[in-house]
């Protein structure tokens, strides 16, 4: 087939030009941004004054700023190891071949997937959670513990982060679940044959054929820590609260300013938004070298 | 089959996609037809058309009182109100549509607080059409006077539309179940009356985290005036302000003794919704308190409002809780004088009186007469000398966050005395 390197490019530039500025002008537009001080979001580049660092010099020396990176540390730290382990879990005993109901105990788990994220958060923050009514002071009470204040500012990150991980166990078991089901049933059955019990089969077998599902997740997992925007505001809806506040909420704030403080600041909101985009890329790339999938052979 | 379901699923999607990709647009066609049918003569703003950019959502009362206000409009004048409600939202969206010169003739504000930030481009001073209406007369002397001092360029860029204030919201019969007749004015008579509520078995106050910061603002407000506590809050200094250490002090005696009601402070609205359990008497709020609480709890409670406490006269004697929002018409209004009218039909009179009911406001005419659970908003709001700014505690933006926790810890009952408390604020400025 001859090939008609004017047919490519009809069908490539379309793409090349939404991509270009939907994409590339934005993500150009906010680098740019976060060196300067302008009075809005799409002020004209002429009318920006230039701050050299002194956008990324304020974030840094902000205790807002810094405790939301804590918490977005510890979301992906904590609550990735508890998501990514529970999910994994389900995901090992529900594809396994004699497990009786499993296509229901699956829709069952994947279904607060479903649901919005704020309709799960309020659920929580209103049923559960409540001080005087919620599911587990009332289950505490009829054994006579007293009520734990669960909202509170010590308790309150994990309130969220245990939603957090309500919300999205059932997609990564699903994911885990594809990636157990790829693997060839004659591996494990040579390995039942060598002698090998079920935990030699799921540490010597299955992990390490799951490198790039787990690889894929960790992605996934990233994403939401630095995304839980919205499990911030559920949890702390009207203003922001040290337990919860992330560097997204926080850039919202300095962005469109609040009833506490109304002044605006795009160059700062700019800029932490390109340390956010910095941070994921470093872990990714962590991510990349630590979960490397081509050392495996079958 | 499968591909008549893929089909219909399609189809089914399709139609969510679309009808999600629908605007708030609002578009007012109603006409009184008797009123057309008898005019001959063409009306004062025939064929004229206004964009009014709405804080409200759709389909609320004050939202349906807005469009019903706007279809008499039209039969009186002519002009069309194309009314869009953006909601919450409105304030995220707009400087962006205002700045890309998107068609908006006249739009709200939050309050002065916003009005700062506005580009002067946007707005158009209003002054030739106050000193020829005399509106000036019609509303609060406190809030013109916000609106020129917060004005981008001088004079007055809008009118007032939907006053407030903050300050203490109670249930009148709890109140006078404790065999109290005359509410106090100052932190001790308070602590008396609050002594007295306790002895019947009920907690004085309510206390949510979402509004903890506005309660203890006006607490340190009080104790040391509001521009000491914005300075204290941008640049620390805490422990060395006896004002500031008292007023710890004095919140944690006051959760000593157990004047705050169980779990408080609790999170938003678990603990404010105490008052129509009869657990709470009063919170600390603004104006739609009333309403939020009758509506989460399906009561109806008799409402009366009451001045946060005073410490003495001298210190901020002159300063109280009072706001509005605004409504603004924009530099570029293809019809000022149509927008004028539109604005005094919204905000005086008959308007007005209809507007505030469903918006469940005090009047933004004063001449009008308030809802009973508003009672004495009105002569309130006219003696406000100087704005209280509940917000002052946490105006440094970079650790409001930081210093909410501290505060929310005072409530807590983490620490012993208002010092240890005012430390552990200066300990955040390091």
């Amino acid at each position: 087939m001859k090939k008609s390197k004017t047919f490519i490019a009809c069908f490539i530039v379309p793409c090349l030009i939404v991509l270009a500025v939907t994409y590339f002008y934005p993500v150009a537009r906010t680098l740019l941004m976060s060196f300067f001080k302008t009075g809005s979001v799409t002020a004209p580049i002429s009318t920006w004054t230039f701050a050299g660092l002194t956008n990324f010099k304020r974030i840094a020396m902000s205790p807002d700023f810094r405790q939301g990176l804590v918490n977005m540390l510890k979301i992906w730290i904590i609550g990735g190891i508890f998501a990514i382990s529970l999910s994994l879990l389900f995901a090992v005993i529900l594809s396994h071949k004699n497990i009786r109901g499993k296509h229901f105990f699956r829709a069952i788990v994947y279904l607060p997937n479903v649901i919005s994220a704020v309709a799960i958060g309020n659920a929580w923050l209103y049923y559960v959670y409540n001080y005087d009514f919620g599911l587990i002071n009332t289950v505490l009470g009829w054994f006579g513990v007293e009520h734990i204040k669960w909202l509170g500012p010590d308790l309150k990150f994990g309130a969220m982060l245990a939603a957090i991980i309500f919300g999205v166990v059932g997609y990564y078991m699903m994911v885990f679940i594809g990636g157990i089901e790829r693997i060839p049933e004659d591996v494990m059955e040579a390995a039942t044959l060598d002698g090998a019990n079920a935990w030699q089969k799921l540490t010597k077998i299955t992990l390490p054929l799951l490198k790039g599902t787990t690889k894929t997740i960790m992605t996934f997992w990233t994403i939401v820590a630095v995304q839980s925007f919205v499990w911030t505001k559920v949890f702390s809806p009207i203003t922001t609260e040290s337990s919860t506040i992330v560097p997204i909420s926080y850039m919202y704030e300095i962005l469109f300013g609040s009833l506490q403080s109304p002044e605006v600041d795009i160059g700062t909101g700019a800029a932490v938004g390109v340390l956010v985009a910095i941070i994921i890329m470093i872990i990714t790339s962590v991510i990349n070298r630590l979960f490397k999938t081509d050392d495996l052979e079958l | 089959m499968k591909k008549l379901i893929s089909l219909l699923l399609c189809v089914a999607m399709l139609v969510c996609v679309l009808a999600a990709c629908g605007t708030a647009k609002e578009e007012v066609t109603e006409v009184t037809e008797e009123v057309v049918e008898e005019t001959t003569e063409p009306l004062v703003y025939d064929g004229v058309e206004l964009v009014y950019w709405s804080g409200h959502v759709a389909g609320t009362p004050a939202a349906v009182v807005l469009e019903e206000l706007a279809a008499e409009f039209k039969a009186e004048t002519g002009c069309t109100i194309n009314i869009q409600f953006k909601g919450n939202e409105r304030r995220q969206i707009m400087p962006t549509a205002l700045e890309s010169g998107e068609d908006i003739d006249v739009f709200d504000s939050a309050g002065f607080y916003e009005l700062r930030t506005f580009d002067p481009a946007w707005i158009m001073d209003l002054t030739p059409y106050y000193e020829e209406s005399g509106y000036a007369e019609k509303t609060y002397g406190l809030m013109i006077k916000d609106l020129t001092d917060n004005s981008p360029e001088g004079g007055l860029p809008g009118v007032v539309k939907t006053p407030g204030m903050n300050g203490l919201w109670y249930d009148k019969a709890a109140i006078a179940a404790a065999g109290i007749t005359e509410m106090p004015k100052t932190f001790d008579e308070f602590e008396v009356m609050f002594d007295a509520i306790l002895e019947t078995g009920v907690a004085p106050l309510s206390l949510d985290s979402a509004y903890l910061a506005g309660f203890f603002g006006t607490v340190l407000q009080r104790h040391c005036g509001q521009d000491v506590v914005r300075e204290l809050s941008l640049n620390g200094g805490w422990s060395e302000n006896e004002g500031a250490i008292a007023a710890a002090q004095r919140m944690i005696d006051w959760k000593a003794k157990g004047y705050f009601v169980d779990g408080a402070p609790d999170v938003f609205p678990a603990s404010q919704n105490k008052i129509a359990l009869g657990l709470s008497t009063m919170v600390n709020c603004g104006v739609w308190v009333g309403n939020e609480i009758e509506t989460a709890m399906g009561v109806d409670i008799d409402w009366g409002f009451t001045k946060f406490p005073i410490l003495d006269e001298t210190i901020d004697a002159n300063v109280d809780s009072a706001y509005s929002s605004y409504i603004h018409v924009n530099e570029t209004c293809n019809n000022p004088d149509a927008a004028w009218d539109w604005l005094m039909k919204i905000v005086t009179g008959d308007g007005d009186k209809r507007y505030s009911d469903a918006a469940m406001t005090p009047p933004a005419d004063k001449t009008n007469e308030a809802l009973p659970d508003f009672d004495g908003t009105v002569e309130y709001l006219d003696s406000v000398e100087v704005c209280l700014d509940v917000n002052c505690a946490v105006a440094n933006a970079d650790m409001k966050a930081a210093l909410t926790d501290v505060m929310t810890q005072i409530f807590e009952g983490k620490y012993a005395t208002g010092l240890e408390a005012m430390q552990a604020m200066d300990a955040l400025y390091n």
